[in-house]
């Protein structure tokens, strides 16, 4: 016949307090959000020889010495950077197939969740930050652009008038 | 008071578990004076321990589930080794306080030939004769660790909206992300049993077996421990 024993329960059983629970909407969305990011700093690492050229050329109006810099710095911890980014890509895998794509667990897998959070938004904010760069210099050559066109068209009215 | 009307209603729900059964009022007859004996000791051992457990009854041993329909509820009465909360990776949670009265019980030499359960479902949730899974029996998660996840959840917000801030003030929105999914919530208040055969039996389908009330919980009132 089959059973369970007291000491079969007693190793089978866990404790209620400790026991799993959904994670929070926001801490989920902020850990789907922080894969994202970390995935794409993985990527801008990888491809970092190549925007590092970027900050050489005429595109650069503005803060082109900081974007320099920034870049340089990372150039230069780029092995680091490279493995310990890889390292949070594996364990947040890893963590996503345990909470089952963060959805629930026990309390130390929330607060491994928060810990790769804390990852992300490290690595989003870097990302950020060279966007943000990347887009006032692109918003001013559009502007640039813009104005240097308006003023084609001014001259070229000014002389179609004056040679007729 | 709540507690005291609690164990009166547990009792009662014992009693119906076991004493509306005909099989098992029969059983009462097959009692035989080694079963007795075992059931005064198992008694005594507990009572040494300091974990007070009373005799429920005597039942025939059975595997799998037996569902009982009540006014409100039903419960389903189950085999300990057929229990698929026990059987599931997350293994069945129980309060840390009554986790102790086992280990007491355990310590002191109080030893079960079988462990049953019987737990408390809404009414229809179990068709007779359907497979028992786990997500008829799911508790609802603990609270303490809800009120941890919300509290990371909004610190977690506010990381993100620091990091995003050098986006946001170039004027880049950032979108949002799929919702949260939570869990099925069905299964409450379990009741532990714990069941003595004669001793110079095997144990089999059918036989009788004292069955001993050991402790039951209500995961809402433990959410706050």
């Amino acid at each position: 016949m089959r059973r369970l024993t007291l000491n079969e329960l007693l190793e089978r059983a866990m404790a209620y307090e400790h026991w799993r629970a959904p994670l929070d909407p926001t801490l989920r969305r902020a850990a789907l959000a922080s894969g994202g990011s970390i995935g794409l700093a993985l990527l801008a690492v990888w491809f970092l020889p190549d925007l590092a050229g970027l900050a050489d050329t005429p595109f650069m109006l503005v803060l082109g010495t900081f974007y320099g810099d920034m870049l340089d710095w990372l150039g230069r911890h780029r092995a680091l950077l490279l493995g310990s980014i890889g390292v949070s890509a594996c364990a947040y895998l890893l963590l996503l197939t345990l909470t089952g794509g963060f959805r629930a667990g026990q309390p130390g897998r929330h607060w491994a969740t928060f810990g790769v959070v804390a990852i992300g938004a490290l690595n989003g904010c870097v990302l950020a930050v060279m966007a943000a760069v990347v887009l006032v210099n692109l918003v001013l050559v559009l502007l640039l652009a813009g104005c240097i066109l308006v003023l084609l068209a001014g001259i070229g009215r000014v002389l179609y008038h004056h040679r007729r | 008071m709540n507690h005291t009307v609690n164990r009166r209603r547990q009792r009662l729900t014992c009693s119906f578990l076991v004493q509306d059964d005909q099989e098992f009022l029969a059983m009462q007859l097959y009692t035989t004076p080694a079963l007795i004996k075992r059931r005064r000791e198992v008694l005594v051992r507990s009572r040494r321990a300091g974990v007070d457990i009373h005799y429920v009854g005597t039942m025939p041993l059975f595997e799998g589930y037996r569902l009982h329909r009540g006014r409100t509820v039903d419960w389903v009465f189950v085999n300990g080794a057929d229990d698929p909360l026990l059987l599931a990776r997350d293994g069945l949670p129980i309060p840390l306080a009554t986790l102790r009265r086992l280990h007491r019980l355990r310590q002191n030499g109080v030893a079960f030939d079988a462990i049953y359960l019987a737990h408390e479902i809404p009414r229809g949730a179990l068709r007779a004769g359907a497979p028992l899974t786990r997500e008829v029996l799911l508790p609802p998660p603990p609270a303490s660790v809800q009120r941890l996840s919300a509290t990371l959840g909004r610190v977690s917000g506010m990381l993100w909206g620091v990091a995003m801030a050098p986006l946001l003030l170039s004027g880049v929105l950032v979108g949002t992300l799929v919702s949260g999914v939570a869990l099925p919530v069905v299964g409450t208040d379990p009741i532990l049993f714990g069941a003595v055969v004669d001793p110079r039996r095997p144990l089999r389908v059918g036989d009788p077996a004292a069955l001993f009330y050991l402790d039951h919980w209500a995961y809402n009132a433990y959410e706050d421990v």
